[in-house]
């Protein structure tokens, strides 16, 4: 089992794939960062104080400017196209069968496949962090605002961050499994992530229903990061996700779910 | 942590004597019986030749050897195993398959090292095998740019990889040019040196024809013929053009040798024996126009055997419309 977790993380150093998405992994959250920090403190997102979580700095509106990429919907879309394309790409270049060959027990493959994009998952949520706090602090600096970085609920923020990370590339794992086509798999999963989100949003909020939308994938994520509410309480009323914990076990319940319904059909499948 | 060759040597972990082993193997895509009903054995220590036109489910028996493609009915074992029964499967058994691809981005020496990984040898091992090759300089750059021969070279070093005592080769000898099928044939007869078993398979026979010891020779999913290259060259053959074909086919009979119709008008009879064929036309009064030996050619052989009537290649449309169902009946040559 030791060599073939070897075998995958190797597989995913040696092309130029998770160095690309990394810079604009970078650009993405560093950028959003710096964009939400600038927000602070200005009237720019609403002058009632209830509505625009930028209006004073609190430790909640520094959740928001740390993981600014996630609530943008956006930094998600990385971890999950790296996901996606790490197993569809053996179907592409058809190395699945060299892979299947080293490894015939096929749910050994998947199980090390797994590891495998936990620890890349971990790095790139290493990076996100780095960016969006060096970019996010550097404007909040300039402007004289707290950056709150010493904080122990920004440092969980942080943490939980990794896990986003590695969770939404499991996402991403289970459903190229299920699709196996590499572009039809990225532009639906893309498409389902963030256009998907915002439709069902708009439809959620004309319809007033409260509890649907916590179960969209981005809203759980947003819901692990931002724990505090960034208006300081002026907002009032319910929180608009679960506790972080439900977030974190109904995005794994559907990480695992497609990849055990994906791994129990790749199981079966011939390879030619 | 055994990144490296540790006490256990690879050639301990041959299982039984590795011979191959084929029984009622059978695989249906729907409709179609890609493989049907086909038995061989492939003895260890020899070069087999795994031969037949294209799309006569080679590639199909060959995946369901190494376990990735399920048969339908039947078993295919390796040393008595199932391929995915057996443990580190690299140090024993050996393949290069022909849709197995390279990702375009990877360099081939990180192509083999991904394989070392869970070969449990280590870059060494992999250098040597570039080296082995012929492409150690190539394979820093990304496997995109490769030729298709650098392709069956690098194909071939990571099926070497392991060092295995049997080798399954599926079509090695595609896509090279005159001199790289010069190279594989080398190759090949070095390795057959250290005694390993080779199972090699070709639509080309004269690709192979001078380096396999045993053929077997399959058409439309089915055993056609499987024996030594030196029994397949014992069954001479001759071709006679006479005055009066008929009577000289009689008279050929009665002598106990066995004649039929070839192109032309002409009469193939299965003996190597020429001035029999003329004792017997001189003693029934018939002038031969041409006499040949023709049946030393396996090649001839070859495409006797996969393009009789029950063997031709349905993929390749009907050539018989008037005939349907020849493809079904026909019998086994």
């Amino acid at each position: 089992m030791g060599g073939a977790i070897r075998a995958e993380i190797r597989k995913i150093f040696t092309t130029r794939l998770w160095w690309g998405l990394l810079i604009g992994l970078v650009l993405v959250s560093g950028g959003l960062s710096a964009l939400f920090a600038a927000l602070v403190g200005t009237t720019t997102a609403g002058s009632d104080p209830a509505d625009n979580p930028f209006l004073h700095m609190t430790k909640g509106t520094a959740q928001l400017i740390y993981s600014a990429g996630f609530v943008y919907n956006l930094t998600p879309l990385l971890p999950l196209a790296l996901g996606v394309i790490l197993i569809t790409q053996e179907f592409r270049h058809q190395t699945i069968s060299a892979t299947f060959l080293a490894t015939p027990l096929r749910w050994r493959v998947l199980a090390s496949k797994s590891v495998a994009i936990v620890v890349i998952g971990v790095v790139y949520g290493l990076v996100h962090n780095i960016a969006s706090a060096a970019a996010g602090s550097l404007v909040l600096g300039i402007k004289g605002e707290a950056t709150y970085l010493a904080n122990p609920d920004i440092w969980r923020t942080f943490a939980i961050s990794e896990l986003c990370f590695v969770l939404w590339a499991l996402l991403g794992f289970g459903f190229g499994m299920l699709v196996r086509n590499q572009l039809a798999a990225v532009f639906i999963a893309l498409g389902i992530a963030f256009i998907a989100h915002i439709a069902l949003s708009i439809l959620f909020g004309a319809l007033g229903w409260h509890t649907p939308p916590k179960f969209l994938p981005d809203n759980l994520s947003v819901g692990m990061l931002v724990t505090s509410d960034p208006t300081g309480g002026a907002g009032g009323g319910a929180s608009p996700y679960f506790e972080w914990w439900v977030n974190a076990l109904v995005f794994l319940g559907y990480a695992v779910a497609l990849s055990v319904v994906g791994s129990w059909l790749l199981s079966r499948r011939d390879v030619s | 942590m055994s990144a490296t060759v540790s006490g256990t040597g690879p050639r301990e972990q041959v299982i039984g004597d590795g011979r191959i082993v084929v029984d009622r193997l059978t695989k249906s895509f729907g409709s179609l019986t890609a493989v049907d009903d086909l038995s061989f054995t492939v003895d260890p220590g020899r070069i087999t030749g795994f031969l037949g036109p294209n799309g006569a489910g080679k590639t199909t028996t060959l995946r369901m050897l190494l376990g990735l493609v399920r048969p339908t009915s039947g078993t295919a074992t390796i040393g008595g195993r199932r391929y995915a029964d057996i443990h580190r499967p690299q140090r024993v058994v050996g393949s290069a398959l022909e849709a197995t691809g390279f990702h375009p981005g990877r360099s081939g020496r990180n192509h083999l090292m991904v394989l070392a990984d869970t070969a449990g040898v280590d870059g060494r091992r992999v250098d040597e095998m570039l080296e082995l090759v012929g492409i150690p300089a190539a394979a820093n750059r990304r496997a995109g740019g490769y030729s298709m021969g650098m392709r069956q070279r690098l194909g071939l070093a990571a099926a070497m990889l392991g060092d295995p005592q049997v080798l399954l080769l599926d079509e090695p000898a595609n896509g090279l040019d005159p001199e790289g099928i010069r190279w594989l044939r080398g190759f090949l007869r070095h390795l057959s040196s250290e005694g390993k078993t080779i199972l090699v398979s070709s639509h080309m026979l004269q690709e192979v024809e001078q380096t396999v010891d045993d053929v077997v020779i399959i058409a439309n999913g089915r055993l056609v013929k499987q024996g030594s290259t030196a029994d397949l060259h014992g069954e001479q053959t001759a071709l006679v053009r006479s005055s009066d074909q008929a009577a000289l086919a009689g008279a050929l009979a009665r002598a106990g040798l066995a004649a039929t119709p070839a192109d032309g008008g002409a009469l193939h009879v299965v003996t190597g024996d020429l001035p029999r064929i003329g004792a017997v036309a001189l003693d029934a009064r018939i002038a031969v126009h041409e006499l040949r030996s023709v049946g030393a050619d396996l090649e001839a052989l070859f495409f006797e055997l996969t393009e009789a009537p029950g063997n031709t290649n349905r993929n390749l449309g009907d050539p018989s419309p008037d005939h349907p169902g020849t493809e079904r009946e026909g019998g086994i040559a």
